[in-house]
This record gives structure tokens, C-alpha cells and sequence, in this order.
């Protein structure tokens, strides 16, 4: 499958800080491609600079085979983008939000008014006639991404599309990206929402400082950063924590151990639920009486970025 | 242009005229105002004789309209800024409207929007009041409609201009109304003011120009302006009426193209 983006050394600097340093990746035609990295990574600098409206320092990126700095028109023709914040008419029904961006894409009100219909029952917003000011912050998210979609891009950006939703709406958005993902759209997403990322995406890149850190599937990247079980251990007091790890060291299928500011340790290991039982036999934990919870989990990407990073996605 | 392109340019023009609507604010700023100043100066005035039969209002209608059309400044300032502020500036921009339509739909929706602000002072003023203008002439009084609807034009570039600078829409609104008040006040057109300051701001060549032309029938191509003041005085300066207007024509332009200069600058990454 051939590529739709290509960022080649894509760079951005500002007041001296280079944001984005030499981004190098590509997206297939029909890929949901997630940019996962915390706050400030350059995650949305990216996105700005892949959709024509800030202009890389260094490098560039071809769209469909077009440069982002030479053919921006034709390039908007073909994307959509949500971006992170609530941006729309506040003072517009939702139909006549859609309606608007639907004619900045150049399609006739006409067509756009039984497609506006369609979006607005699928997003659950069929039933809201009032100015938009007066929605829920749910449905303006809805809403915000619902803008987008009018015009059927081939390639739609989200940027943090669920940030502040509630469960229920963030699956609504969750299924609708699923179709239109089924519907051949390329998709790039960028988060800082682990869950978000590994079940929507088809492959992640981490990226951090402005630079790639990690790519790949889910599962790959799971598979080879971080073992698959992960014992999580949270004390009320810090003073016998350096002791628990030394001695959790001493056990061969124990291979990491990572110590948080927050008095929490998270143990990594191999072997699964007997090797969880080793642990708990041995009586290092049942040592300790500051031990406030203790938890076992299997590895998510959040621990993919812990292990490459030593920080936390939120930190 | 092509029908996509037009299509566009409505389509934003429709938008911000749908958003003036829902924004109740706009009618105080820019129609209360007006409405206000009227019938508080009709009633001060309004049976105050001046000269060949003209009462003082019927002078002075010009300089409430001239303050009327002043509000183009605040409105189309109060519009690019919000559109800054919010986000949308930077949403359509990864459409393909680009920024030339987005600059005409605004330019439209104010034109618009200064017609129906034009049409409302000039009922309240020859239709419910029943102010006299030269020999009651309609096409003086067409022309006078004209030439406020042009200065209010002119005013729009300055109004880009403050939205290029202002960060929220309360700082645009602000600085707009600063402008806008002080202009109508030291130029004379709000009330008689001699001084050669009023040479300096563009509602003292509107308001001579209609006061000239639609109540004392000169001819647009009389060779002086007169004096701002009750009795209409020759002004020896002599910058003929056709001269105000070139110089009103050349406020429009010069602050138009420095305003989008200006606002492009600011705001293209």
C-alpha cells in the first residue's frame, strides 16, 4: 500500500527550541496512525505543519504527493482537520455550522444539507436546533469533530479528539472514528490518551522533545519496551522502598524495577500469574507495613513511554 | 471569479451576518447609538432656526449619520478579531477558502450590515422626524445615502487594521470605539467644532460633503468646502468637494490594503 504522507526532516523551531527535529514517517492510504507523546511533545506542531498552516523551518511533507509549502490548496482540498480546542460559531445551530464549513470546501449548500442531517443523527445532535452555545461540552465535541467530516476527507487529522469527554460520548467518537476508518479515510490522531491510542490505532509513533522515540504497532511496541506484566506497588512512605527494590532484584524473572515520585513502584516481570505468586511468596512485600495498594496490570503503552523516557505520559 | 468562489464569499458573508444577528451588543454599539443621539439632539434642536428656512437639525441629521457609519470600524474590527479569537481564522484556513474570500465575505457582511444601520437613520430622519433637504430632491437624498454608505466603507480598513493588533475581542472593541468616538467629535460632524484639527479625520470631508450637497444643493464639483459651523461659511482653505471626496477615496484604500497587509502579517505562520 502505497504512502499518502511523508514528512522528510520536517523541523520546526521557535525562539531557538527546535519543537520538531527532523521528523521522518509515513502513513499508508486507509491507516489510522496515532502521534502519541505528552504535553508539548510537538505532537500538534506537527499537525499544524501537515496541514499547510504553519510553515516548517527545515524539511517538508508531501500529501498525497503534494508539498505542504508549495500546493496548500490543493492540499486543504483533501483534508480535514479537528482541531484540539471547540472551534465553530457558537452563535449557529449546529446544522448551520456544518452547512458553513461544508461551503468552505466548495460544495454546494444543496448537497450538504441531507449529509449534514446524516452526520448530525450519527453524532446524536439530530435533535438540536438551538445555537450551539447552548450545547453540553460533549455535544460541542461532537461537534467539533462532526465539522470535519462533512466533506468526506481523505485524509482527516484529530488532534486530542476526546480530551474532556465524558465515557459515553468518547465512545461515540470512538465508533465514529472506527467508521470512518472502515470507509478507506486515513486517520491521523494525536493523543496522549494510551488507551485511546492502542485500541484505535493501526500503528503508533511516540514522539518526545520533537523527536521519534519509538514506532510501531500497539502490540510490537508493547512486545519489545516493556515486559507484559507489571506489578504495581504504592506505599504510604518512602523509607523502605530503595530496600523492597534491592531485594526484588535478587529474583531473575523480575526485570525492571521503575520508583516514582508519588512512592509508587512499578515492578516488571516476566512469567505471568506464577511468577506473581514468586513474588508475593517470597515475603519481601509482606515486609513492608507502609505498603498502602498493591496491583497487578498488563503493560500498555504508557509503560512503552516509561521505559523509553523514565516519565510518565502526564508528567 | 468562479460560482464556487462566490458561493464562498456569501456563504461567509451569510455567516457573520447570522452572528451580528445573535449578538445583541451590535444593535446597542452601532444602531442604539445612533437612534439615541438622534432624537436626544432632535429634541434639544430641533426648533432651532438657522438659515433660507433650514432648522439646525436638518444640519445636523448628516452628522448622525456620518457617526452611524463611524461603527464600521468597531464592527469590522469586533469580527476579525473574534474570528481570531475563537480559533475559526486559523479552522478555515486548512479549508480552501483562502484568506482573499475570507477578507471580501467580511467586507460584504459590513456592507450589508451598514446599508440596513444607513436605511434605519435615514427613515428616522426624512420620514419620522421630516427633516427638509434641498428642494426635497430624492436623488440628493440618494446621493447623501451614497456617500454616507462610502464613508462607511472607508471605515472598515481601520477596523482591520486595530483587529490585526487587538488579542480579544473586548481590547478591539475598546480601542474601535476610542477611535470612532474621537473622530466624530473632533472632526465637527457630531457637533460644530473650528479647528484645523478636524482636516485630519475623514468624517469632517463625509458630513461637508453631505451637508453641501443634500441641504444646500451645491454641486459636487464646487470648488470649496464651508466652514463647519451653523452658517456654513466659505472656508478659505479651498479644498473643493470633489477634492474631499478623493481624499475620503484615498482613506478607504490606504487603509484597506495597510489593514490586510497588516492582519495578514499578523496572522499567517
Amino acid at each position: 500500500m502505497s504512502a499518502i504522507i511523508e514528512t522528510k526532516d520536517l523541523t520546526k523551531i521557535y525562539d531557538g527550541k527546535t519543537v520538531v527535529d527532523h521528523l521522518n514517517f509515513q502513513v499508508k492510504k486507509g491507516e489510522l496512525l496515532s502521534l502519541l507523546g505528552p504535553n508539548g511533545a510537538g505532537k500538534s506542531t506537527t499537525i499544524s505543519m501537515l496541514t499547510t498552516v504553519l510553515r516548517p523551518d527545515g524539511g517538508t511533507a508531501l500529501i498525497n504527493n503534494l508539498d505542504i509549502q508549495k500546493d496548500k490548496m490543493k492540499i486543504r482540498a483533501i483534508i480535514g482537520v479537528t482541531p484540539q480546542e471547540l472551534v465553530f460559531y457558537d452563535e449557529l445551530t449546529a446544522r448551520e455550522n456544518l452547512i458553513f464549513f461544508g461551503q468552505m470546501h466548495g460544495i454546494p449548500k444543496t448537497q450538504l444539507k441531507n449529509h449534514a442531517e446524516i452526520l448530525l443523527q450519527k453524532l446524536g445532535l439530530a435533535e438540536r436546533y438551538d445555537r450551539s452555545r447552548k450545547f453540553s461540552g460533549g455535544m460541542k465535541r461532537r461537534l467539533n469533530i462532526a465539522i470535519n467530516m462533512i466533506m468526506d476527507p481523505q485524509i482527516l487529522f484529530l488532534d486530542e479528539p476526546t480530551a474532556g469527554l465524558d465515557p459515553q460520548a468518547r465512545h461515540i467518537v470512538w465508533d465514529y472514528i472506527h467508521e470512518v476508518k472502515k470507509a478507506g479515510n486515513t486517520i491521523i490522531l494525536t493523543t496522549h490518551d494510551m488507551h485511546e491510542a492502542e485500541i484505535l490505532s493501526d500503528r503508533v509513533i511516540i514522539i518526545d522533545n520533537g523527536k521519534i522515540i519509538a514506532e510501531g504497532t500497539p502490540e510490537a511496541l508493547k512486545a519489545k519496551y516493556s515486559e507484559k506484566n507489571i506489578l504495581e506497588l504504592k506505599f504510604n512512605n518512602e523509607s523502605k522502598i530503595k530496600i523492597l527494590q534491592e531485594k526484588l532484584k535478587l529474583l531473575e524473572f523480575v526485570k525492571d524495577i521503575l520508583i516514582h515520585e508519588d512512592k509508587s513502584v512499578s515492578v516488571f516481570f516476566d512469567g505471568g500469574m506464577l511468577n506473581f505468586t514468586k513474588i508475593l511468596n517470597s515475603g519481601f512485600i509482606s515486609d513492608v507495613t507502609e505498603l498502602e495498594s498493591m496491583s497487578l496490570r498488563q503493560n500498555t503503552l504508557e509503560d512503552v513511554f516509561l521505559k523509553l523516557t523514565g516519565r510518565r505520559l502526564r508528567e | 471569479m468562479n460560482h464556487t468562489s462566490l458561493d464562498m464569499i456569501l456563504a461567509i458573508a451569510t455567516k457573520n451576518l447570522k452572528i451580528k444577528y445573535a449578538t445583541y451588543q451590535t444593535y446597542l454599539y452601532t444602531i442604539g447609538f445612533p437612534l439615541m443621539f438622534t432624537l436626544l439632539f432632535y429634541f434639544i434642536f430641533g426648533n432651532q432656526e438657522a438659515f433660507g428656512g433650514f432648522k439646525v437639525f436638518d444640519f445636523s441629521i448628516s452628522g448622525m449619520i456620518i457617526y452611524a457609519a463611524s461603527f464600521g470600524t468597531i464592527s469590522a474590527a469586533l469580527s476579525l478579531t473574534q474570528e481570531k479569537q475563537r480559533g475559526t481564522l486559523l479552522r478555515l484556513d486548512t479549508t480552501p477558502v483562502g484568506r482573499d474570500k475570507i477578507f471580501l465575505g467580511t467586507l460584504l457582511s459590513e456592507a450589508t450590515f451598514l446599508v440596513i444601520q444607513m436605511l434605519i437613520m435615514f427613515v428616522l430622519g426624512y420620514a419620522v422626524l421630516g427633516l427638509k433637504w434641498h428642494q426635497n430632491d430624492p436623488v440628493l437624498l440618494l446621493f447623501g445615502f451614497l456617500i454616507a454608505f462610502f464613508f462607511g466603507l472607508s471605515t472598515l480598513g481601520l477596523g482591520i487594521i486595530i483587529s490585526a493588533f487587538a488579542k480579544t475581542a473586548d481590547s478591539a472593541l475598546g480601542i474601535s470605539m476610542v477611535y470612532a468616538m474621537m473622530s466624530v467629535f473632533i472632526s465637527g460632524a457630531l457637533v460644530p467644532f473650528q479647528s484645523p484639527v478636524v482636516y485630519c479625520f475623514p468624517p469632517f470631508y463625509a458630513n461637508m460633503i453631505y451637508r453641501q450637497i443634500v441641504v444646500l444643493g451645491d454641486n459636487f464639483w464646487t470648488s470649496t468646502l464651508r466652514f463647519a459651523d451653523m452658517n456654513m461659511t466659505i472656508d478659505p482653505n479651498g479644498i473643493p468637494l470633489w477634492g474631499a471626496f478623493l481624499i475620503l477615496l484615498a482613506f478607504l484604500l490606504a487603509t484597506l490594503i495597510i489593514g490586510i497587509k497588516l492582519f495578514q502579517r499578523k496572522t499567517l505562520t
